[in-house]
């Protein structure tokens, strides 16, 4: 049957990815999205489908499989969503191009209820792959975007404090070593260590670091003007969910009336609000061997060993954040997520 | 040169697919009655299947073809696999599921794997119970520059390193082994208590000058294997698990020239569920994450309902109803669909889907499966409760306990611990089968509302006499109260005091001392690998010749050995249960008794060591009646020896013993006279 595309190729990439994001190979944020979506286009330009509701449910199939894998990655979700409202809005202006809906529609909510999905649009697909190509083209652009405004918020001669190895993070303080001397203190951010190659690459770049332990945060904030930080999710209210010991370094940040900006790309903008720290996908556990030799621990009874990947930072620990799309206070976050995804996929586990 | 340059192409199709074995059974009754209706392989680990782990793993290690072994229940294995997501080729690992019935042992499936010829290359051997989370394609990599090295490499045993004080090493799982540490090669392997001294050979060190003695490994059970070693299983019909093969390798290792390698993993997790112990040690270690990336909230097999965490380690379905007041204190994971009452306490157990637990209930340790009603005022620890069971208001279930299928029990009952229940009697396979057995409807000793009966282990067993574990519920190497680390050199405990106690002894009689501790070893050894009796006498008779210990010597060694090993075994057992175990004893070596003990001399030279021995020890003495009673009736002692024994007069000095014993022979004798008497007169 011609329209039978062979889809193993597909769900071998699908499962491959999967075990990546089991595994805990430390896959960057940028590889995560671009991997998402790709796959997505994958799907769509392989797949026949008889209206743009079955598209999407087909995508929104393909999506929960794949954020099932890891259901602490919400980033696979954020570029599901978005992909999503690509097609909404795709199959939108289609209509519109051929006067299915009524110029006055245009400014009408992108809403359920005032769109007819089962109506058949042609073109539909080679639009849809477009878009989807723009989209990869930002994730690509987006560390660099963000970098670009590096100069904006350093200044001469300060003391910036940063936790682990972010490479947006990394990307914004080397942009901004090119024009000026600054000192950056680095903290080392275990059990990954990610604060020593991000130590090691801003040396390299001619830039002024200090590596000191976690447990020094509270010692050299008074010292520190400005803490840049990265961060594994920004939550619908502004808050963010952050590799461990993040809290720690915003909590003395406050103390020490210190601004903390959070430098991130927009697919990091979950639309999931905060409600407790049993939620799904919140908390995290991971082997905790790599904190404690439990071999030491062998044959002692009563010791319960945790080792926890993600904690909440409030809204109100935060000054700024830094899009690829601008600067926002985690008050006006909760707009962009308006904008960026269609309400009717915000919950994708129905 | 046509048939070369087609192997070659071979070899390059075989570099790309890599294959897995996967023994769906285990070939033992540890977890009866739970195997009972269902196969191993699909018993519940937090949850999920055991097979499930086992081949989501595989798939996820890059491994493309996964045979399955099916013996027991394999409609079941089948019928699951057809319905998960290795049934519709969606998966990149294709699974063959292969039934072989006949099969007994890991031997048995590797010769039917052999015969089928349907393994291409070096492929991976376990089980359907591993967790782990090795990296296989580093493994077969270093298996295969192993053999790069050293062609005559015919197998990669995985071991874990792990400290012998860890929960996770187990009695039976434990393994010493003497390594070359340049080539990581296998000189000796020994599977051992702690307890018993580990004896290598010298020849492990003049053969191959310096090794490394490992007794701080755990057997992970995952082999990688070279097609050659399903040769050498088909070859040697003798073989039935991989350890005969293993040490069936090292003492053909001059003759035919293979070698097994270890790869010892740090900081890695694989370990094998052998027995309800580790079930539950394996259970806790997901829940803890220390199997990463193996978690409890994964979904795999049929799980795909979203699991929420919180601290400490508390994982529960969405759909779970649990009253105010319930306190789960740590590492507890709770299935979809489950309500739980007020003022119940739960710790260290997982929870099945759609169970019904009541209020005011203990749980400690315990792994309830599907379907479970326990109601208000249970206490429940350390057991496995398999599905549809319904425990009834204020029963105690103690530990070590295994419900089956269907059970019921209470109310107000207080379970014996080790108990093991199952929902129908156990089946005489002897009975008449048109007699139509009449099974009661309530069991009374459960409890009033209860219908259980104890699974019988011996039934179970008949096929593996040979497992001296069947039924047992597994230990730990080093008991809890013994782990104490500080003091390290008191850790190998309090049972080898008892053997340097012997030791003693024997200091006095040197020749003799050595030549029966000796003895005592071989025979010990010969007990736990099964050597034939046979065998045993010639080992006897060289040492009898390596000491130069004269005949008599050995005809008091031979008895006082055979009672003295299931002495030292049962130490602390009741006069009863240790009569038992040296009337079993004696029984089994009763060709060895017969062999030296044959005339009226050695008759006498035995009961005298048997006097001896009996002086030494109260417990011998208790029993020496029956022991003597049990000689005479095997016809190994005759009642000749026996009254001209009874007759001898004392020793100076010794008067006293020499009338103890008497005293404790007198009935025994009088029974011996009169029955001869009778049967005297009844010839006439």
């Amino acid at each position: 049957m011609p329209g039978e595309v062979d889809k193993t190729d597909l769900y071998d990439r699908m499962e491959n990815f999967m075990n990546d994001l089991r595994k805990d190979e430390r896959l960057g944020s940028c590889e995560v999205a671009r991997r998402t979506v790709d796959l997505l286009r994958r799907l769509i330009s392989q797949t026949k489908w008889t209206s743009v509701q079955d598209l999407m449910d087909q995508v929104w199939e393909a999506g929960k499989q794949l954020m099932g894998a890891d259901p602490s990655e919400s980033r696979v979700g954020n570029m599901v969503r978005r992909v999503l409202k690509i097609i909404r809005e795709e199959f939108v202006s289609g209509l519109r191009e051929d006067g299915g809906i009524e110029a006055d529609g245009a400014e009408a909510p992108l809403d359920s209820l005032s769109v007819d999905y089962t109506q058949p649009c042609p073109n539909l697909k080679a639009t849809v792959i477009e878009s989807i190509g723009e989209l990869l083209q930002e994730i690509d652009g987006s560390a660099e975007n963000i970098a670009q405004q590096a100069l904006e918020h350093i200044h001469a001669d300060e003391t910036i404090m940063t936790f682990g190895g972010s490479k947006t993070v990394e990307a914004f303080l080397k942009n901004a070593g090119r024009k000026r001397k600054f000192h950056v203190i680095c903290t080392e951010g275990d059990p990954q260590f990610g604060g020593q190659t991000l130590a090691k690459n801003l040396a390299a770049a001619d830039i002024n670091v200090t590596l000191v332990p976690n447990s020094h945060v509270f010692a050299m904030m008074a010292r520190v003007n400005k803490v840049i930080i990265g961060t594994h999710t920004i939550l619908a209210e502004g808050g963010l969910k952050a590799p461990c010991g993040i809290f720690n370094m915003a909590l003395a940040a406050k103390e020490h009336k210190v601004p903390v900006f959070v430098c991130a790309s927009t697919y990091k903008l979950s639309p999931e609000q905060f409600r407790s720290e049993v939620q799904e996908g919140f908390q995290k556990y991971v082997d905790p061997n790599v904190f404690y030799p439990l071999e030491e621990f062998a044959g002692i009874e009563g010791v319960e060993f945790g080792n926890v990947v993600y904690e909440h930072i409030d809204p109100e620990y935060i000054h700024l954040f830094i899009f690829n799309t601008g600067t926002n206070a985690p008050s006006y976050v909760y707009r962009l997520v308006k904008e960026l995804y269609h309400p009717d996929d915000l919950d994708l586990n129905v | 040169m046509a048939p070369k340059g087609k192997s070659k192409n071979d070899d390059l199709k075989q570099e790309e697919i890599l294959q897995a074995v996967v023994i769906a059974d285990s070939f033992n009754v540890r977890f009866a009655p739970a195997t009972d209706k269902k196969p191993r392989a699909l018993l519940p680990l937090v949850n999920v299947p055991m097979l499930d782990y086992t081949l989501d793993y595989l798939a996820s290690e890059g491994v493309q073809e996964t045979l399955v072994f099916c013996c027991h229940h394999a409609d079941q294995i089948r019928a699951h696999l057809r319905d998960s997501k290795w049934g519709d080729g969606k998966s990149s690992m294709s699974v063959k599921t292969i039934l072989s019935e006949g099969c007994r042992s890991v031997g048995d499936v590797l010769r039917e794997v052999d015969s089928r010829s349907m393994i291409r290359s070096d492929f991976f051997l376990l089980s359907c119970d591993t967790i782990s989370s090795v990296n296989l394609k580093a493994l077969m990599k270093d298996h295969k520059e192993g053999r790069d090295k050293i062609k005559s490499c015919v197998m990669t045993a995985t071991y874990m390193k792990t400290s012998p004080l860890d929960r996770m090493r187990c009695v039976e799982d434990n393994v010493f082994l003497a390594v070359d540490p340049t080539t990581q090669r296998i000189c000796y392997y020994q599977t051992q208590s702690l307890d018993t001294r580990v004896k290598v050979p010298v020849e492990v060190f003049v053969t191959y000058g310096d090794v490394l003695l490992h007794q701080d490994l755990l057997d992970s059970q995952l082999y990688v294997c070279s097609p050659s070693v399903l040769h050498l299983f088909t070859d040697n019909f003798d073989y039935c698990s991989v350890e005969d093969f293993i040490k069936g390798i090292l003492i053909n290792e001059e003759i035919l020239g293979n070698t097994i390698h270890v790869n010892v993993l740090r900081n890695k997790y694989c370990a094998r569920i052998t027995n309800p112990y580790m079930y539950g040690i394996i259970s806790q270690d997901i829940i803890r994450c220390r199997t990463q990336p193996i978690n409890p909230c994964l979904k795999i097999g049929h799980r795909t309902e979203t699991i929420s965490c919180r601290r400490p380690n508390i994982y529960q379905s969405a759909d779970v109803t649990i009253a105010s007041g319930v306190n789960l204190k740590q590492n507890v994971v709770i299935g979809k669909g489950t309500t739980i009452q007020g003022q119940t306490e739960i710790s260290d157990s997982v929870i099945g889907h759609n169970c019904r637990i009541g209020a005011k209930v203990t749980m400690e340790g315990c792994y309830v499966w599907d379907n479970v009603t326990i109601e208000d005022g249970c206490e429940l620890r350390n057991s496995i409760i398999c599905g549809n069971v319904t425990v009834y208001a204020k029963t105690t279930v103690q530990p070590r306990s295994i419900l089956g299928w269907d059970v019921k029990v209470g109310p107000d009952v207080t379970l014996e611990a080790n108990l093991r229940l199952q929902d129908a009697p156990c089946k005489d396979e002897f009975a008449d089968e048109s007699e139509e057995e009449v099974i009661p409807e309530v069991t009374p000793e459960y409890g009033t509302k209860s219908r259980a009966f104890a699974c019988s282990q011996d039934a179970g067993s008949d096929d593996d006499e040979s497992d001296p574990f069947s039924g047992d519920w597994g230990d730990p190497l080093v008991p809890k109260d013994r782990g104490d680390i500080e003091d390290d050199d008191s850790a190998p405990g309090s049972d080898l005091e008892d053997d340097e106690d012997s030791g003693e002894e024997i200091e006095e009689d040197d020749d003799f001392g050595m030549f029966y501790s000796e003895f005592l070893d071989t025979l010990k050894r010969a007990k736990e690998e099964h050597i034939k009796t046979e065998n045993v006498i010639l080992e006897v008779n060289s040492l009898k010749h390596a000491y130069n210990i004269a005949i008599g010597d050995v005809h008091q060694a031979v008895i006082k050995v055979l009672v003295d090993v299931p002495l030292k075994e049962n130490a602390n057992a009741p006069d009863k249960a240790l009569l038992a175990a040296v009337l079993r004893h004696l029984e089994t070596y009763k060709e060895l008794l017969t062999h030296y003990i044959n005339k009226m001399e050695p008759q006498i030279d035995c009961l005298n060591s048997l006097e001896d021995f009996a002086l030494e020890n109260e417990r011998v003495l208790s029993i020496l009646p029956k022991v003597v009673h049990y000689l005479y009736n095997a016809d190994i002692v005759e009642e000749p020896a026996i009254m001209q024994w009874y007759r001898t007069p004392p020793v100076e000095d010794e008067e006293e013993e020499h009338a103890k014993v008497r005293r404790q022979m007198k009935a025994f004798v009088t029974w011996l006279q009169e029955a001869e008497e009778e049967s005297e007169e009844e010839s006439d």
